[in-house]
């Protein structure tokens, strides 16, 4: 009997995965500290207030029944939020309303003082209707209530539960908050009468409200509702930042397509060990953010290594599919839930205060978290970033003729590479595409033969530019040259030998294929060694500066992901078991001249990649192009 | 060991010498099999299965094959003389399910006594008898109540004698209050059995011998299909760490007996795919058997080892009007892939 209970036990301990995380580089990568002005994550100097307001008449929630210091009225959210009759029924019994009297609710921390201040709001996502959700965001209230914002929380408790494509109605609300507020602001009495700063708005939400977030900020636009334009708008509110947590993409999509969002400054952050949303739908999200007014806006993704969906929410925690996920998600390889929202503190204070309070000493964080090592916890982040200065070069979705740029004048070959393909690139989950494509660069320099050590030429990959374009995007000492890179664990076999040309041979072709072996299929061999590559600028009189790409940042192979206990769960629910984060590197042409000052940015000719720091590998690059503006994301010093 | 077995004895047939022997049980009834359990984890529960979700749903309440699915099948050793084993297999069918199964059983007799009862599953003797239920089932979702039919072969055979007949069950059921299954079936609509009764001073042949207490024999001539009506309710819930899975019934067997019963699961799982259950129930007993039972189930995701006890103790009563009073423990064990 006993010997049976062992066996058992044994059988079921060996379904249970070892931890399997990547090596922690941070204290190399995070090991300076760039930006000198106060920590964001920090609490500010102000007096914190709080208040609740709310329809007064909750039947659930009693501080939005009997503590409000300012009533709402209720809002028809019918045209938004839709549900079968008997779940409708159910609802309404539930919470004493249904959806043509939802009630504006909301948790606000605010500063002591005149005003006026930025206004942020912030909206969870889906979550156990009765496990409220918006008290969680309470140490962010905190904080940003010190450092001189309003926050508010917003109950959309309501809507959770088992209800789909009802993002649109998680918004619409949003932006009905904010018709109260300035309201409030624009009233001649009461506690926010002309203290709301109404030009400088922030939303921020969580999962499905973070994809709430962008459908706001699109529907703040537009004169009608896109699935019923008898529904109107009006609301054209100055939202200038807008903040997405681990968001789900595409639950809601007007007229069938994946929500526009244009012109404002957006982050989005996702945790690498997410148990909920497991793959960087935000991702998807930010590559689609357009830049079309001329106006100073950025983007920026964090990918950071360890986190989950809810720690942070301090309500959610570190159970992301209900109280019993430790049944099936691995929790060993978490991050605490302290780190995880000492993070969230640093980015989110650090983007508020850049958008929101201008202040621009913050920036250089977003294109370069290296910048701020000691404000981080010690984990591994892969960001992206790009700013509205941004002209591309080559994004490889245009066309599929893989030597042609993006904009004409620009034109792409490679010298000596194994893989040279532009293809569509996919979230973790396999069926889910990230809309959009890049290109996949392998090299291996090793020659084939007897002789293991011979090395050929470095293989390149090179972006040209004719002259005309170059002043067209009047490049220059100040711009940048942008690109994002992902290495990946492929390897590619060596490369035959150059043929000799010298001997005239009718029968050497034929003798050639009969001697050389099949040229081996691409290895897939893990490969612990650290990838680099030299990025080489070269001008019109054929002046070039080499620089190692880690200058400007960490080039890291994929991030090794185990979410869920049973190894073989895991196989079979994601093809990867990585997800594929391109990094953004941002690089100064005058970090070139420094390097090289015979280099002339203004009349740069190529940009080229040379695969000659590491012998084989391969990397996905996407998102090549110059930027005349990167220049105040810039630190004095780099790391 | 033999005190172990002893004890399991005692246990389950304390309360059977106060009630069950008092009870009016009706007319006798035939196939024996409709009588016997059909699934290990049902069992377990005081053979409670009017809510169950696993494919042995097609034995209790057809309508339950709406959201069954997979295939069982499961061996009773119900003494050293007789044994029985159940097969089943739901499948998905339009908005609901179709189901095939069968359960058998065969046992020794003493005498050439038809018909029998649970309790005669205990005895030895000469004569072998069998009996078979074949069933299809059908079940479909209407107006958000599940329904469901279920056609049947049955058949009973002793030496001198092979019965059959074809039977329906019909059942109803649906969710109510997020947690709560309730079901409704009317099973073994069908005829009864009439057999010529011959008598000689050593046997019981071709006749049908009621239970009850000894010196009370009346000779009949046919046995009742055991129609019978069944309502229960079933809930599952999150307790903690624990899965707990309740269900209850009240079934009345043409209008002669009433039998509550119920049942309580409680589950543990450590890593997703992996649990183990402990299971008990409790019934009014029928003539041979004993009012509690107890199991125990351990699955891996689609699989699942259930094991069941009952105890049953031997009713049969003779011409010289003696009967055994010992109580045993009948053991199921089933196998289910959902």
């Amino acid at each position: 009997m006993r010997r049976s209970l062992i066996l058992v036990a044994l059988a079921a301990a060996a379904c249970t995965q070892a931890l399997k995380l990547t090596k922690d580089d941070s204290p190399t990568v995070l090991s300076h500290q760039l930006i000198t002005a106060p920590n964001p994550g920090e609490r500010g100097s102000m007096t914190v207030k709080t208040m609740y307001y709310g329809s007064g008449t909750d039947k659930r929630r009693a501080e939005f029944r009997d503590s409000v210091t300012l009533k709402t009225r209720t809002v028809d959210a019918s045209p938004f939020v839709s549900m079968e009759p008997d779940v409708a029924k159910s609802r309404e019994k539930d919470w004493g309303f249904g959806t043509s009297k939802f009630p504006l609710n909301g948790r606000v921390w605010y500063p002591e003082g005149s005003g006026p201040f930025p206004l942020v709001l912030i909206v969870h996502g889906n979550h156990d209707p009765l496990d409220y959700s918006d008290p969680g965001y309470g140490y962010l209230g905190e904080l940003l209530a010190s450092r001189g914002f309003i926050l508010v929380s917003v109950d959309e408790n309501f809507i959770n539960g088992g209800l789909r494509g009802e993002s649109d109605g998680r918004a619409w609300m949003l932006l009905k908050h904010l018709e109260v507020w300035k309201r409030w602001n624009d009233s001649s009495a009461g506690p926010f009468s002309h203290k709301v700063d109404m030009n400088n708005i922030g939303i921020m939400g969580h999962s499905r409200g973070g994809e709430a977030v962008g459908i706001a900020a699109a529907f703040n636009r537009l004169s009608h509702y896109p699935d019923d334009a008898n529904v109107k708008f009006n609301f054209n509110f100055n939202i200038k930042a807008v903040f997405a947590i681990a968001p789900v993409d595409g639950q809601y999509k007007p007229a069938g397509v994946f929500t526009p969002i244009e012109n404002v400054n957006y982050m989005v952050i996702h945790g690498s060990h997410d148990g909920d949303v497991s793959s960087f739908n935000g991702l998807r999200a930010y590559q689609r953010i357009k830049f079309t007014d001329g106006k100073p806006w950025f983007k920026t993704a964090w990918y950071v290594y360890r986190a989950n969906h809810g720690q942070w929410n301090t309500v959610w925690g570190n159970k992301d599919n209900g109280p019993r996920s430790g049944r099936y998600l691995d929790l060993r390889g978490l991050i605490t839930p302290e780190e995880q929202r000492q993070f969230s503190k640093v980015v989110i204070g650090g983007f508020l205060e850049a958008t929101l309070h201008g202040k621009a000493e913050y920036l250089p964080m977003f294109r370069d978290h290296r910048v701020i090592g000691a404000w981080l916890p010690k984990t591994m982040y892969i960001t992206r970033f790009q700013e509205s200065g941004f002209k591309p070069l080559a994004t490889f979705d245009e066309d599929v003729d893989v030597t042609t740029g993006s904009v004409p004048g620009v034109s792409l070959s490679a010298d000596s590479l194994a893989t040279w393909k532009e293809n569509p690139l996919n979230l973790r989950n396999g069926n889910d595409p990230l809309n959009t494509n890049a290109v996949t660069l392998g090299w291996n320099n090793h020659i084939r033969g007897d002789d293991t050590t011979k090395l050929g030429k470095p293989a390149s990959y090179t972006i040209t530019l004719t002259d005309s374009l170059t002043n067209a995007l009047h490049v220059g000492r100040e711009s940048a040259i942008y690109l994002s890179l992902a290495p990946t664990d492929a390897k590619p076999g060596p490369r035959a030998p150059a043929r000799d040309t010298t001997k005239r041979d009718s029968t050497a072709r034929r003798d050639s294929s009969r001697s050389q072996p099949r040229r081996p299929p691409a290895k897939t061999e893990k490969d612990t060694t650290p990838v680099d590559l030299t990025i080489e600028v070269v001008d019109a009189a054929g002046h070039t500066a080499r620089l190692p790409l880690t200058r400007f940042g960490k080039p890291r192979r994929p991030l090794d992901i185990h979410i869920l206990r049973r190894a073989d769960e895991e196989r079979q629910r994601y093809p990867t078991q990585y997800e594929l984060v391109l990094q953004t590197y941002v690089m100064p042409l005058s970090d070139f001249v420094q390097a090289s000052p015979s280099f002339d940015p203004m009349h740069l000719r190529s940009v080229r990649l040379v695969f000659d720091k590491l012998v084989a590998g391969t990397v996905v690059v996407d998102d090549i192009g110059v930027s005349g503006t990167a220049g105040r994301f810039v630190t004095t010093g780099e790391p | 060991m033999h005190l172990r077995r002893a004890a399991i004895a005692a246990v389950l047939s304390v309360p059977v010498t106060a009630t069950a022997q008092a009870a009016r049980y009706g007319q006798p009834y035939a196939p024996v099999v409709l009588l016997l359990p059909s699934g290990a984890r049902t069992l377990a529960m005081g053979n409670t299965g009017i809510v169950s979700r696993d494919d042995e749903a097609l034995f209790f309440n057809p309508a339950q094959l709406v959201i069954a699915r997979g295939f069982s099948a499961s061996y009773e050793r119900y003494s050293s003389t007789a044994q029985g084993g159940t097969l089943s297999a739901v499948t998905r069918f339009n908005n609901g399910g179709i189901a095939v199964g069968m359960n058998t059983v065969s046992y020794e007799l003493p005498n050439d006594i038809f018909p029998a009862n649970p309790g005669s599953m205990l005895l030895a003797g000469p004569a072998l008898g069998t009996s078979l239920e074949a069933s299809v089932g059908v079940a479909q979702v209407f107006r958000r109540h599940r329904i469901g039919a279920a056609v049947k072969y049955v058949e009973d055979n002793v030496p001198s004698a092979r019965v059959s007949h074809l039977a329906l069950d019909l059942g109803v059921s649906r969710d109510f209050l997020r947690y709560y299954t309730l079901g409704i079936s009317v099973q073994n609509i069908g005829p009864s059995t009439t057999i010529p009764c011959s008598f000689n001073a050593q046997s019981v042949t071709h006749c049908v011998v009621p239970p009850g207490p000894p010196g009370n024999v009346e000779l009949f001539t046919h046995a009742n299909m055991p129609l019978q009506s069944t309502i229960g309710v079933g809930t599952s819930r999150a307790v903690g760490d624990l899965d707990l899975l309740a269900t209850a019934a009240v079934s009345m067997i043409r209008t002669d007996f009433v039998a509550p019963s119920g049942g309580v699961e409680l589950g543990y799982s450590w890593l997703d795919g992996y649990s183990i259950a402990l299971r008990g129930g409790a019934r009014r007993p029928f003539p041979g058997e004993t009012p509690f039972t107890v199991g125990a189930g351990f699955n891996v995701d689609r699989l699942s080892i259930d094991y069941a006890l009952e105890g049953l103790r031997p009713t049969e009563f003779f011409l010289n009007g003696t009967s055994r009073v010992s109580t045993r423990a009948a053991h199921r064990i089933g196998l289910r892939i959902r």
